[in-house]
């Protein structure tokens, strides 16, 4: 079809990747144990999160896992008002940077109302089961810390 | 120590044609017959015609638009025989082809270059393009599970900067009525007209605390550079715009893995390359004007603080005193830059370069040329979200 001397496509495209993950599968397996994992480098102590196979620091193949404890503090945030068109029937939601007490950042969803948020407010970053049976992490506030 | 001088610019890649579309929502045109508009202009300033072309680079960062290998229909819509590729840095992908372009002069491979960015955007729905961008930051880790966007990103800096400095939304909108004023008197821009802080704290937030006024416009546009050996330039042209040097640096993929949210390290890093490459230590008081990459009015806040030209945490107090005016101390985007311009992802580094161009050689419209005393210039271009910098001097001489 051609409209105001535009041509409408007549081919659509499905994207949807297939990621290879089976060198970090220690982390998605600790979510469903109500854990959150990262990697560290045995020879140089680097800690990786998102976690990684291999040290990028001293490219060495010799890495462990380790629990984070989820205690962070609120270093940013916004409100993703107009979300891309994939999540665009989850409505706005909060997206925040936390620096956990390992000392690495995670950015993730904040669960929490608009007005409480304040920056270097305590959190813990929990895994979280998500429709469909599937495991993510998201931040929630958390005044005892 | 003169002679020196003249013997190092003799090999120095200098710019000798310039070229620009109009950008904006461009559905009268397809990609090939947007980039003749740039490229066209671009060969007949130059006096040159597409055989003395001899290597071709192009800008583009695609996805919306339906051509997987635009360089090669560009080089054959325009007629020109000399090889070419794409070139990706995302919003930097224009700087990018400028590499390649600038290298190939430079390594003496070929000794008359050219640069073209391009970007078709309108060719996909804008909540394609949203996603498309967004995608852009780090895909597995930010977009998969929490739909991060680009106006997502910067309103992390945003927020953290208005916290940490004690700024107000209403100071971040000085940026976009400035950038306005500028669009206004550009006949290249996508927006021309002025707008005021009350409009734009009036307009929608997009992701808080960064408001629809706030953001760079989805756009189509081309822009194209000539660039030619020192000695061949000073030859075909009376004006040549050398460029100096060009820094860059790649950031961190995830934003998480940023160590501060207040300033991009990889401009940062990037501006050192090139005043090192240039022989200067600071940017402060050796450049008469400067093209910054405000996609978002934080992001050319935080361009002056990386750039030197404010203390970290006063960049506001730059606009506030209309220091960034084109008739103040630091005159920044006196085209309207990518807020009001128009940012056609893959042509911003090469419209940044046609735009200082014209400025050294006093071309500009009226109310907007900027008084040329130094003869220097600064082209601040980022990638992403801090993802890839590239900052690129340019000098009358």
């Amino acid at each position: 079809m051609i409209n105001d001397g535009i041509f409408e496509d007549r081919r659509t495209l499905e994207l949807k990747y297939r990621m290879p993950v089976a060198n970090i599968m220690q982390f998605f397996k600790g979510l469903e144990d109500g854990k959150i994992r990262a990697t560290k480098c045995k020879k140089c102590g680097e800690i990786y999160f998102p976690p990684q196979a291999d040290c990028s620091k001293c490219m060495g193949k010799d890495m462990e896992w380790i629990d984070l404890d989820g205690e962070s503090s609120l270093e940013t945030f916004t409100i993703v008002n107009i979300p891309p068109t994939s999540f665009s029937n989850v409505g706005s939601y909060v997206v925040a940077i936390g620096l956990l007490k390992e000392g690495v950042r995670v950015l993730s969803w904040l669960n929490d109302d608009e007005n409480h948020i304040k920056i270097g407010m305590k959190m813990r970053l929990k895994p979280v089961k998500k429709e469909g049976g599937y495991y993510s992490y998201e931040f929630f506030p958390d005044d005892k810390i | 120590m003169i002679v020196v001088l003249m013997q190092d610019y003799a090999e120095k890649p200098a710019i000798i044609g310039i070229g620009h579309s109009r950008f904006g929502k461009r559905n009268d045109v397809g990609m090939n017959e947007l980039a003749l508009e740039a490229i066209k202009p671009a060969l007949e300033d130059a006096g040159l015609v597409q055989e003395d072309i001899q290597f071709f680079s192009v800008g583009n960062f695609g996805y919306w638009s339906e051509e997987i290998l635009p360089a090669v229909t560009i080089e054959e819509y325009a007629g020109l025989r000399c090889g070419s590729l794409r070139t990706e840095a995302a919003c930097a992908s224009g700087s990018a082809a400028l590499k390649v372009a600038m290298d190939s002069v430079s390594s003496g491979k070929s000794s008359i270059a050219m640069a073209v960015g391009i970007e078709k955007m309108y060719n996909s729905p804008n909540g394609t393009i949203i996603e498309l961008i967004g995608r852009a930051g780090n895909y597995f880790w930010e977009f998969e599970n929490f739909g991060m966007t680009f106006p997502g990103y910067y309103a992390l800096y945003a927020t953290r900067y208005l916290h940490q400095f004690n700024a107000r939304e209403e100071d971040l909108c000085e940026a976009a009525v400035k950038a306005h004023h500028y669009g206004s008197l550009n006949p290249y821009a996508q927006f021309r007209k002025e707008v005021t802080v009350d409009e734009c704290m009036n307009s929608k937030y997009v992701s808080k605390p960064i408001k629809l006024m706030d953001s760079s416009p989805i756009t189509d546009g081309a822009a194209a550079v000539v660039i030619a050996r020192g000695d061949i330039a000073r030859k075909l042209s009376d004006t040549p715009i050398f460029i100096e040097s060009q820094g860059y640096a790649t950031g961190t993929s995830n934003i998480s893995r940023r160590d501060e949210f207040t300033g991009l390290e990889a401009s940062r890093r990037a501006t050192s390359m090139a005043l090192r490459e240039a022989g200067l230590d600071k940017v402060k008081g050796n450049f008469d004007l400067f093209e910054v990459h405000d996609c978002f009015t934080i992001a050319e806040i935080m361009a002056y603080e990386d750039l030197g030209i404010a203390p970290k945490g006063e960049g506001i107090k730059l606009l506030k005193e209309h220091a960034t005016y084109h008739d103040g101390k630091y005159p920044v985007n006196p085209d309207g830059g990518l807020k009001s311009k128009g940012h056609p992802i893959g042509a911003t580094g090469v419209s940044q370069a046609v735009e200082l161009t014209k400025q050294l050689r006093g071309e500009a419209e009226k109310g907007r040329q900027v008084d040329v005393k130094k003869g220097r210039a600064i082209q601040h271009n980022v990638g992403g979200t801090g993802h890839y910098a590239y900052v690129t001097l340019y000098r009358r001489k």
